[in-house]
C-alpha cells in the first residue's frame, strides 16, 4: 500500500498550502477600524494579524467580561467547587448537555477549555465522543457570526427584529404561509416556544428534517405499533447482536450510551467467559463492522432480501408462516442461515438492527425482533430515545415551497445538506421572508435576507429531554462571546411575547417556569428552589423509568412483500458519516477534520471507498480521480481509496465534505446530492452510479500506510471457546524469556525501586472500538497542534495517542494471514479481520529514549512517568528513533502564531481553548504523551489539600475519561487494591514488545472474538 | 638520510634535490594562481553559498523544510554526517599509522590527507550541530556546562554526548598533528618569502624554526607521541560515532559488529577520498615526481583490503540476524535487501564490495584514471552504507503501524552539496597558501648526496632501518 | 647567561653526511657542538651531537593521566553526586559502562595539547618568534654546523680544518652580544 513517490515533499507545496491560499483571500484591507472589522460578514480573525491589538482587546475583554459577572449570577452552581466567582487556576465546571449527551464543561477562568461526559448521565456515563469532546472550539471559531446580517450586512438586533417581527405580522395577516425549518428538537421549553409561535401566526408550520435522520425508524414504528419514536436499544441485554449497515457503535442514534452498553457485554472474565455475539451485514466497513464477529459483506440493495431470507428462515424454525419471497438470498460463508441459527438459539435475548431508513425494512426488522421476542427485553418502546416531532417533513415542504412566504431556518443548513439544496436556494429568492439562526454565515445563512446568529450551546441555556423522562439542561458557561442571540429569544420575540424584551435572561425564566410546570409539577416535591437548584447542580433530572411492554403489532409482515425492494441495480452508493465530522455542521472544526477515520486512517478529505476486486474490474488504484454523477447529482473528482471488506460493486463516500461557506476551507466533496427518496423517506444510498477516472491522482492524508502486523507478537487474540478453557490462551509467552519468581525478567542492573506511586495503563482490545473519541480528548487536555494536510501526508501528525488498525484476511491455507505481501495475491480483501490497538507513550522502565537524550531533557520520575522537559530540549530526534513504539512527536514548525497552519492557534479567540495548565510546545522540542501530568499533579495536591492519601479514581487521564467503552484504565500499579492493578493481573494482560526488556507501564488485555472454530491464527507468526 | 636498495622503487623520482623539493612544493605558493584554481575556487564558493542558504533555511523555518518525518527522524542528515566523519579518517590514519608502521610512502601524501581530515570533520560537524530541532541552544547545552539553574548537567549515557567529546577531540588533535608537522615547512617558506606581509604571516605561524637540532629531537618525539595517540584516537571516533546506532534498540542499528564495521568503511571511505583528491592535486600541481604510481598503487592496495573486510562485515550482519531468530532483526535486512529501498542497498554492494575487487589487477591499480573512477564508486557506496543502515532501519522497525517512507527534500540536498562547497574552498585555500607535501619529510628521503650514485651503503643495516 | 659577548664558528655544508662526519670528528677531538642547522631531521645528528633523548614522553604520560582523572571524577560527580537521576532505569549510582568513552578521549586530548604546550614551552617556540638564522636557505638545503668559541678546548684552525676537510662550502664567524 505504500507508494514511494507519494512522499516527494518540498517546502514549496508548503507555501501553496490550502490553508494559505485561502488565508490570502480572507485577508482585511488595512486599518480597519473595530465596528468594520466585526461587520465583516466573513469574519476571520485569525486572518487578520494586523489587527491584533483590535480584536484582541475586544475578544478578551468580552471573555473577561463573561468570567467575572454573568454566569455565575444566575445561579449555575458549580459541579464540584462552589466558588461564587471564579477563583483563578481553579477550574469550575457546570452541567450542560451536548446534541442530548449530558456533559459537564470545565472552565479556568471563565473560559470553557474542555467537555467531559456527565457521570451521573446514565446516557453518558461519563463518557463524551469526538464530536462532543471537540465541540468546546467551535465557541471560539473565528467564522462564527459576531452580529445579525441583513442581507449580508451588519445590522442591529432592534432593527432586525422589527422589521422581520412587522413582515411576519403582514405574511401571517395576508394569511401567507409561514414555514419554521429545523433539526429534531429534543427540548420541550424550545417547543413551547415554537407552539407560541404557532399560535401567534396560525399559517406556521414546524418542518423537521434532519440531514443524517431516523425517519425509516419512526415511520415504521407508526406502522408496526402506532408509536412515531426511537426504541432503546438494550444491548447489554443481547447475547446475539445482529446489525444490517447499523453503525451503532459509530454514528447512529445513541452511540455513546450504545457503545457503553454494547462493551459491557463484550469482555469476558476468567470468572464468566462469555461475551455477546455481534454480527453484521454491511457494505462499507464501518467502525461497528470492525468489532464484529461476523462479518459478512452485503450490499444495501439486497438488505431488503437478506432481511425477507432472515426472516423465513426464522420462521421456519419457529415453525411460523414464511414470506413469499421471489428469492431466496443468501451471503457468501451462509451468513443468513448461520445468523438465523444463532438468532434462533437466543430468543428475546437477541437484537437486530438495520441501518436503513426505509421504513418497510425497518419495519419487517421489527418483525423479526417481534418474532424473536425481544420487545420488552432488548427493545424499549415505552422508554424511547427520541419522539418525532414537527408537522410535516423536508419533502413536504420542499412540494409547497412555491406557495410559501416566510421561511425561518432554525439552525439547520438544508441548502448545503439535503439532495435539492440547490433547488431550495433558487425558490428562497422569491419567499418574501427568509431569516436564518445559525451561527454561521453557512449556506443556508446566506442563502437568506436575515441572519439572527444563535448562541454556541456553551453560551446558552435549555432544557433538554435526551431520552423519554431523562432531563439536562444546558446552561451558559460563558456570556456570549459576539452579539449573538438565543435562538428561542428570536422566535419568542418575532411572535410578540412581550416578556421576552431583556434578551437572555427571560429564556432562563422561561425555562424555570416550564420545567416548574412539567417536570416537577408531576415528578418534583419540596420546594421548587431546591429542586431547581440541585437539577441544575446535576445538569440532569430523571423521572422514573416505565416497564418496557411488548407492543401491539398491527402490520402483517406478509404485507411487506412488494414494498421491499428486491431490484438489485449495477452498482450502490453508499452515504455515510464519518465518526467525528458527521453530517458536516462541524465543518470547520480543525480538530474532527484531523481525526483519522478510525478505519481508513485518513483525514482531512473525503473519498470514494471502493473493494479490491471492484477497483481491479474498472482499473482504479489508491489515489486515482475519478468522477462521480448519478444524474445532476455530480462530484467532479474525488480520490479513491481501497477499502478492505467492502462489499463488490459498491461505493462509500462520506457525507459532512464540501462545505463552501462558513469555514475557513473546503474540504473535500459534498455528496449530499445523491441522497435520494425511498417510500417518503431520505435513502443514503442509490444505485446505478457512473464512476470514471479523470486521470488525476490525488495523495489522500493517511496515519497508517501499512495495514496489518506481519505476523508480529503485537496484537494478541484468541477465541472464546479458547479463553473459557485457558484464559491465558494466546498470552503463554512467545518468546521463551526468561523470568524471576515475581514472573519480571531479569535485569543486568540494578532496578530503580518506584516505593509510593507507579502510574500506568491498561488498554482492553476487547473493549476498544476504536471510536477515536480519546485521540480528540488528548488533543485538547494537552493542547496538540493541529497541523493540516500536507504535514500529515508528509507523517508528521501530532496526535499524543493513535489507534493503530491492522487488518489481517482469510486465506485458505493457514486461517488468516497478516502478512501484507501476501495481501496482494488474495483476489479479495472482503473477508477481513480488524483489530484496533489504542498506542501511546509507554513510559518504559527502561525507556530507550532516556538513555540516548545528550541533555536529559527526557528522565523518570519517581511515579514511573516518562517525562518530557520541553524547555531543556534540543531536539535531536535521537529519542524518537530509538523509541519502539514511534510514539513521540517533533515540533517541525512553530505551531501556534504561525499563518502557514491557520487553525486555531494562531489567533486570539481560537487560543482561548488551550488549557492553561499545558504548555504550548515551541518548535523544535519533542513531545508525547506525558499521562496527563498535569491532572496527576492536581489530584495530589487535592489529596494534600484534603491531608489524606490518594485513592483509586482521584486521578483520571484525558483518554480514559472520555472512553465510553471503559477500555482504558489509569492508575496506580503499585496499589493492590487499585483496578488497573487487579486488571494487569489478569491472564490476558501483556506487553507490547515485552522481549526487548523495555518494561512498558502500558498493558494491553488479549483481544477475545466470539467465533467458532480455532483461533484467528498470524499465518506468518515467527515463520 | 635515507638509503634506499635499489630493488625497491624510489619514493620520490627523477632525482630530486633538496633544493628542488622545495622549489617545486612553493612554486604554487608563490606564483600567481592558475585560471583553474580560480575557476575551481568560484564553483566550491558558490556551493559555499548554497550552504549557509540551505542552513538560514532550516534553521530559521523549521526542521520541517526536511523530509524526515514522525518515524524516520534521521536521514541524509546523519548518514552525511557519518560520510564525512569516516572520509576524515584516512588522513589520521595515513600520518599517525603509518608513521608508527615506518612506512615511509606517506611522507608525500600525508599533508593533504591530513588537511582532508581537518575540512572533512569540519564539514561532518555541520550536520550534528544543525540536526537539532533548537540549534540556537543546542549546541550550547551540548556542552557539559550546568544549567542556569546550577546543576543540571549532560546526559552522559547518551552516544550523542559521546560524540560530542569524541568529535571535538578528534578535531583539535588532528589540528595540532597537522600545525606542528607544518612548522619547519612554513619556516622554510617563510625564509624563502620576498614580500613583508608574506614574510609576517609565515613568520608568525613558524614561531621562529630555524631548525636547531635540538629542536628537531624533541620535534621527532612529539610527533611520534601524537602519532601513537591519534591511532587509537582515530580508531575510538568512528567507533563511538557507530555507537550512535549500536547502542539503540531499533533493529538494523542493535549490532555489536558496528565499530570494527564502521572503523574499516571509514579507512575505506577516507583512502577513496585521498585517491580522489590527490590524483587530481598531483596533476595539476606537476607532483608527479613526490606522489607517484607507487603511492597510488599502495593506496589502492589498503582499499582493497577495506573493501574486502566492509564486505565481510555486511555478510556477517546478515548471517547473525538469520542465526539470532529475532524476527525483527531478520525482517530489518530483508527489507534491506528485497524493500522498497532495495535500489539503496543494492548500489552500496556493488560500490563497495564488487568493484574494490578490481584491484586485485596490477595493471588498473597503477592507472591514474581508473583509479580515479573507482575513487569515485567508492565514495557514493560508503555513502549509500550509511543511508542504508540509517534509513531503512528506520522507516521499518517494530510496529508496522508507523511505517513510512523517507525522501529528501530539495533543501537537504543542497545542504549536502554545500558541504562539498565548505570542504573544496578549504581545500584549494589550503593548495594556495600552505605546502601540499611534507617538505622536510620528503628532503629526508632523498637518496644522500655523497651516495646518489653508489650503493654500497645500502646494505649497511644500521642505516638501512633508519 | 653572562653578559659577555658569545662569538660562534659556523660550518656550512650542502651534505647531511659531511655535517654528520665533521660533528663526529670534532666530538672526537673533544669539541662540544653548540648546535646544528638542518632543513630535515638528519637521523642520529643528536646523538652523535651527545644530546641526550628528551624526556616529553615523561610530560605526555602526566598529562594524560591527569586528563583520565578529570574526566573519571567529572563524570562520577554529575551523573552520581550532584544530581543523580533515572535514566532508562539505569543504576542510580552510576551506570559505569558509559562512562569509558568520554574518559578515553580526555585522556588523548589531555595528552596531545599538555605535550604540544610543553614542546613549545621547552623550544622556546612562540607564535611570530622572530628567528636567528645563520644562513636564508638553512630551512631549505643547507646544513649548518655551530660551535661556540668558549667550548670546551676549542681549537679554531682545527676547527676549521675540520670544516674544509668535510668539505663545507663556507666557513662563518659572527658575535652576539647577549
Amino acid at each position: 500500500m505504500e507508494n514511494k513517490t507519494q512522499y516527494w515533499k518540498g517546502l514549496e507545496e508548503l507555501n501553496k498550502d490550502p490553508e494559505f491560499v485561502q488565508l490570502s483571500k480572507n485577508e482585511f484591507a488595512e486599518g480597519l477600524p473595530l465596528d468594520e472589522v466585526l461587520n465583516e460578514n466573513d469574519l476571520d480573525l485569525s486572518s487578520n494579524r494586523r489587527d491584533f491589538l483590535k480584536y484582541f482587546g475586544f475578544s478578551v475583554s468580552a471573555v473577561a467580561l463573561a468570567a467575572c459577572n454573568k454566569a455565575p449570577v444566575k445561579n449555575v452552581i458549580p459541579y464540584v467547587v462552589q466558588p461564587e466567582e471564579v477563583i483563578p487556576g481553579v477550574p469550575n465546571y457546570y452541567a450542560s448537555t451536548f446534541r442530548n449527551v449530558p456533559v459537564v464543561v470545565k472552565t479556568r477562568e471563565g473560559r470553557p477549555i474542555k467537555l467531559e461526559g456527565n457521570e451521573k448521565s446514565g446516557i453518558s456515563n461519563g463518557g463524551l465522543d469526538a464530536a462532543g469532546q471537540a465541540s468546546v472550539l467551535s465557541l471560539y471559531d473565528s467564522k462564527r457570526l459576531p452580529l445579525p446580517l441583513k442581507g449580508g450586512n451588519r445590522t442591529s438586533w432592534s432593527v432586525l427584529d422589527s422589521e422581520v417581527k412587522a413582515k411576519l405580522q403582514s405574511i401571517a395577516a395576508k394569511g401567507g404561509q409561514i414555514r419554521v425549518v429545523s433539526g429534531q428538537i429534543s427540548s420541550p421549553a424550545t417547543l413551547g416556544i415554537l407552539n407560541d409561535f404557532k399560535t401567534t401566526f396560525p399559517t406556521a408550520k414546524h418542518v423537521v428534517y434532519e440531514a443524517v435522520g431516523y425517519e425509516g425508524i419512526y415511520g415504521a414504528n407508526e406502522m408496526c405499533f402506532g408509536k412515531a419514536v426511537i426504541p432503546d436499544y438494550r444491548f447489554d441485554k443481547a447475547d446475539v447482536v445482529v446489525s444490517f449497515a447499523a453503525d451503532f457503535l459509530g454514528n447512529w442514534i445513541s452511540h455513546e450510551k450504545f457503545t457503553r452498553t454494547y462493551t459491557s457485554r463484550r469482555v469476558p472474565t476468567k470468572e464468566n467467559p462469555t461475551m455477546s455475539r455481534h454480527i453484521q451485514f454491511e457494505a462499507l466497513m464501518s467502525v461497528t463492522g470492525t468489532n464484529a464477529d461476523y462479518r459478512f459483506p452485503l450490499r444495501p440493495s439486497q438488505e431488503g432480501v437478506a432481511l425477507m431470507s432472515l426472516y423465513n428462515e426464522l420462521a421456519k424454525g419457529m415453525g411460523q408462516a414464511q414470506l413469499a419471497t421471489p428469492t431466496k438470498f443468501e451471503t457468501a460463508g451462509n451468513g443468513i442461515s448461520e445468523t438465523a441459527k444463532a438468532l434462533l438459539k437466543a430468543q428475546g435475548k437477541s437484537l437486530v438492527v438495520s441501518g436503513s431508513n426505509d421504513p418497510y425494512i425497518q419495519s419487517l426488522v421489527n418483525q423479526i425482533n417481534l418474532m424473536l421476542g425481544n420487545y420488552g427485553q432488548t427493545i424499549d418502546l415505552d422508554n424511547y430515545i427520541s419522539a418525532r416531532t414537527g408537522d410535516m417533513g423536508f419533502e413536504q415542504f420542499m412540494k409547497e415551497i412555491s406557495g410559501v412566504s416566510a421561511v425561518i431556518f432554525y439552525n439547520t443548513n438544508p441548502v448545503y445538506n439535503t439532495a435539492n439544496g440547490a433547488a431550495l436556494k433558487a425558490a428562497l429568492e422569491k419567499v418574501e421572508l427568509t431569516v436564518s439562526t445559525g451561527y454561521y454565515q453557512d449556506e443556508t445563512a446566506s442563502a437568506c435576507k436575515y441572519v439572527a446568529p444563535d448562541n454556541h450551546f456553551l453560551e446558552s441555556w435549555d432544557f433538554v429531554e435526551c431520552e423519554r423522562g431523562k432531563y439536562s439542561f444546558v446552561q451558559p458557561t460563558i456570556a456570549p462571546i459576539f452579539e449573538t442571540r438565543q435562538a428561542q429569544v428570536s422566535l419568542a420575540l418575532w411572535s410578540g411575547n412581550e416578556a421576552f424584551g431583556k434578551g437572555d435572561q427571560d429564556y432562563y425564566n422561561y425555562l424555570r417556569n416550564h420545567v416548574k410546570n412539567t417536570v416537577f409539577a408531576q415528578y418534583g416535591s419540596g420546594s421548587f428552589d431546591t429542586f431547581w437548584n440541585e437539577a441544575l447542580h446535576d445538569g440532569i433530572v430523571e423521572i422514573p423509568e416505565l416497564t418496557a411492554q411488548v407492543p401491539s403489532n398491527n402490520m402483517l409482515a406478509s404485507s411487506l412483500v412488494g414494498k421491499i425492494s428486491t431490484k438489485v441495480p449495477g452498482n450502490d452508493l453508499i452515504l455515510y458519516t464519518k465518526v467525528g465530522l458527521g453530517d458536516g455542521s462541524d465543518g470547520n472544526n480543525p480538530w474532527l477534520q484531523e481525526l483519522p477515520d478510525p478505519v481508513s486512517k485518513v483525514c482531512w478529505d473525503n473519498y470514494l471507498a471502493i473493494g479490491k476486486v471492484t477497483a481491479q474490474e474498472m482499473g482504479l488504484k489508491q489515489g486515482d480521480l475519478v468522477k462521480v454523477s448519478k444524474g445532476n447529482a455530480v462530484i467532479e473528482s474525488i480520490p479513491v481509496l481501497i477499502q478492505p471488506g467492502q462489499a463488490r460493486n459498491t461505493f462509500g463516500i462520506a457525507l459532512g465534505y464540501g462545505r463552501t461557506q462558513g469555514v475557513k476551507e473546503t474540504v473535500g466533496s459534498n455528496a449530499y446530492p445523491f441522497v435520494g427518496m425511498a417510500n417518503g423517506t431520505l435513502s443514503y444510498f442509490t444505485g446505478d452510479i457512473t464512476v470514471e477516472a479523470t486521470g488525476g491522482t490525488y495523495e489522500l492524508a493517511q496515519t497508517q500506510t501499512h495495514h496489518s502486523i506481519e505476523g508480529r507478537d503485537i496484537v494478541r487474540e484468541t477465541t472464546l471457546a479458547e479463553y473459557a478453557k485457558n484464559a491465558a490462551s494466546a498470552n503463554e509467552d512467545h518468546h521463551g524469556l526468561i523470568r524471576d519468581e515475581k514472573g519480571e525478567l531479569y535485569s543486568l542492573w540494578k532496578e530503580f525501586d518506584y516505593s509510593g506511586q507507579k502510574w500506568g495503563l491498561a488498554i482492553d482490545m476487547n473493549a476498544c472500538t476504536g471510536c477515536s473519541a480519546c485521540v480528540i480528548a488528548c488533543s485538547i487536555e494537552n493542547n496538540v497542534p493541529v497541523v493540516g494536510r500536507d504535514e500529515v501526508r508528509r507523517r508528521r501528525e501530532m496526535h499524543w495517542i493513535r489507534i493503530d488498525r491492522y487488518y489481517s484476511f482469510a486465506n485458505t491455507e493457514n486461517g488468516y494471514t497478516t502478512v501484507e505481501d501476501e495481501y496482494e495475491d488474495l483476489e479479495s480483501h472482503e473477508n477481513v479481520k480488524v483489530v484496533h490497538q489504542a498506542m501511546m507513550c509507554q513510559h518504559c522502565e527502561h525507556a530507550p529514549c532516556e538513555t540516548v537524550c545528550p541533555v536529559l531533557a527526557t528522565t523518570h520520575s519517581s511515579d514511573g512517568l516518562n517525562q518530557m522537559t520541553y524547555n531543556r530540549c534540543i531536539g535531536t530526534k535521537y529519542c524518537a528513533n530509538n523509541c519502539p513504539y514511534k510514539v513521540r512527536r517533533f515540533n517541525w514548525f512553530r505551531y501556534n502564531d504561525n499563518d502557514n497552519f491557520n487553525y486555531y492557534f494562531n489567533n486570539d479567540l481560537g487560543k482561548m481553548v488551550i488549557n492553561p495548565d499545558v504548555t504550548v510546545r515551541t518548535r523544535g522540542v519533542m513531545e508525547k504523551c506525558s499521562m496527563c501530568v498535569q491532572r496527576i499533579q492536581a489530584g495530589k495536591l487535592q489529596a494534600k489539600l484534603e491531608g489524606r492519601q490518594m485513592k483509586d479514581g482521584d486521578v483520571q487521564v484525558a483518554c480514559a475519561q472520555t472512553c465510553s467503552a471503559g477500555a482504558i484504565i489509569f492508575g496506580d500499579m503499585n496499589d493492590p487494591e487499585s483496578r488497573i492493578s487487579k486488571v494487569f493481573a489478569k491472564e490476558r494482560a501483556y506487553q507490547v514488545l515485552e522481549e526487548i526488556n523495555v518494561q512498558p507501564s502500558v498493558r494491553y488485555m488479549t483481544k477475545v472474538r466470539n467465533v467458532e472454530g480455532s483461533t484467528t491464527k498470524n499465518a506468518a507468526h515467527h515463520s | 638520510m635515507s638509503y634506499e636498495s635499489p630493488i625497491r622503487e624510489p619514493l620520490v623520482t627523477g632525482g630530486k634535490t633538496a633544493a628542488d623539493v622545495s622549489n617545486d612544493i612553493c612554486r604554487p605558493l608563490e606564483n600567481k594562481p592558475t585560471k583553474l584554481w580560480w575557476l575551481g575556487f568560484g564553483l566550491a564558493l558558490i556551493c559555499l553559498g548554497i550552504l549557509v542558504y540551505t542552513l538560514a533555511l532550516s534553521s530559521f523555518i523549521g526542521l520541517g523544510t526536511w523530509g524526515i518525518n514522525k518515524t524516520v527522524g534521521w536521514a541524509w542528515d546523519i548518514t552525511n554526517f557519518v560520510f564525512w566523519v569516516g572520509i576524515g579518517h584516512a588522513g589520521t590514519l595515513i600520518s599517525a599509522i603509518l608513521l608508527l608502521f615506518r612506512q615511509k610512502w606517506r611522507m608525500s601524501i600525508n599533508r593533504s590527507a591530513e588537511a582532508m581530515t581537518i575540512f572533512a570533520v569540519m564539514c561532518a560537524a555541520i550536520f550534528p550541530l544543525f540536526h537539532m530541532g533548537r540549534v540556537w541552544i543546542g549546541p550550547v547545552w551540548a556542552l557539559p556546562l550546568p544549567n542556569a539553574l546550577g546543576s543540571l548537567w549532560v546526559n552522559f549515557n547518551s552516544p550523542l554526548l559521546w560524540d560530542v567529546f569524541a568529535i571535538s577531540t578528534y578535531f583539535s588533535v588532528s589540528l595540532l598533528f597537522w600545525y606542528l608537522g607544518m612548522i619547519p615547512d612554513l619556516a622554510t617558506i617563510r625564509d624563502r618569502a620576498t614580500t613583508p606581509i608574506r614574510k609576517f604571516m609565515y613568520r608568525f605561524f613558524s614561531m621562529g624554526w630555524d631548525g636547531s637540532v635540538r629542536t628537531w629531537a624533541r620535534y621527532e618525539v612529539v610527533s611520534l607521541i601524537l602519532a601513537g595517540i591519534s591511532t587509537p584516537l582515530v580508531l575510538s571516533v568512528h567507533t563511538i560515532v557507530s555507537m550512535d546506532f549500536a547502542t539503540s534498540v531499533i533493529p538494523g542499528w542493535h549490532t555489536t559488529i558496528f565499530p570494527p564495521y564502521f572503523v574499516a568503511g571509514a579507512i575505506f571511505s577516507g583512502f577513496g577520498m585521498v585517491l580522489t583528491l590527490l590524483v587530481i592535486a598531483r596533476k595539476v600541481l606537476k607532483l608527479e615526481a613526490y606522489i607517484t604510481i607507487g603511492h597510488l598503487d599502495a593506496m589502492c592496495r589498503v582499499i582493497l583490503l577495506t573493501g574486502s573486510m566492509v564486505g565481510l562485515a555486511y555478510i556477517t550482519e546478515f548471517f547473525i540476524a538469520w542465526y539470532s531468530g529475532v524476527e525483527y532483526e531478520r525482517y530489518a535486512f530483508l527489507n534491506r535487501m528485497s524493500g522498497p529501498y532495495w535500489w539503496a542497498y543494492w548500489s552500496m554492494m556493488t560500490c563497495n564490495v564488487i568493484s574494490p575487487q578490481l584491484f586485485w589487477v596490477k595493471k588498473w591499480r597503477r592507472n591514474p584514471n581508473f583509479i580515479f573512477f573507482m575513487s569515485i564508486v567508492v565514495n557514493i557506496g560508503m555513502w549509500f552504507e550509511r543511508f542504508v543502515i540509517i534509513v531503512t532501519s528506520l522507516h521499518r522497525d517494530y510496529l508496522p503501524s508507523s511505517w513510512v517512507m523517507y525522501s529528501p527534500t530539495w533543501v537537504e540536498i543542497g545542504i549536502f552539496i554545500g558541504t562539498f562547497g565548505l570542504f573544496f574552498t578549504c581545500f584549494f585555500l589550503f593548495a594556495r597558501y600552505l605546502p601540499v607535501i611534507n617538505m622536510s619529510e620528503v628532503k629526508s628521503i632523498l637518496p644522500s648526496k655523497s651516495h646518489a650514485n653508489e650503493n654500497e651503503h645500502a646494505h649497511q643495516p644500521e642505516v638501512v632501518t633508519q | 647567561m653572562a653578559s659577555k659577548n658569545k662569538k660562534f664558528i659556523y660550518g656550512i655544508f650542502d651534505d647531511a653526511d659531511a655535517v654528520m662526519h665533521s660533528v663526529e670528528k670534532l666530538r672526537k677531538q673533544g669539541v662540544d657542538i653548540h648546535d646544528c642547522y638542518t632543513p630535515f631531521p638528519v637521523h642520529g645528528l643528536d646523538r652523535a651531537m651527545g644530546i641526550r633523548r628528551s624526556n616529553l614522553t615523561v610530560g605526555a604520560f602526566i598529562c594524560g593521566a591527569i586528563g583520565c582523572i578529570t574526566a573519571i571524577v567529572f563524570q562520577l560527580y554529575v551523573m552520581v553526586g550532584d544530581w543523580p537521576m533515572i535514566i532508562g532505569g539505569k543504576p542510580e549510582d552510576g551506570y559505569y559502562p558509559s562512562f569509558i568513552p568520554v574518559t578515553f578521549e580526555l585522556t588523548i586530548l589531555f595528552t596531545a595539547f599538555g605535550m604540544g604546550i610543553l614542546f613549545f614551552i621547552r623550544t622556546k617556540m612562540v607564535h611570530g618568534k622572530v628567528e636567528q638564522l645563520v644562513d636564508l636557505r638553512q630551512t631549505d638545503d643547507l646544513f649548518v654546523v655551530a660551535i661556540e668559541e668558549k667550548a670546551h678546548n676549542f681549537d679554531k684552525e682545527a676547527v676549521n680544518r675540520t670544516f674544509v676537510e668535510e668539505g663545507a662550502l663556507e666557513i662563518r664567524e659572527r658575535e652576539y652580544d647577549k
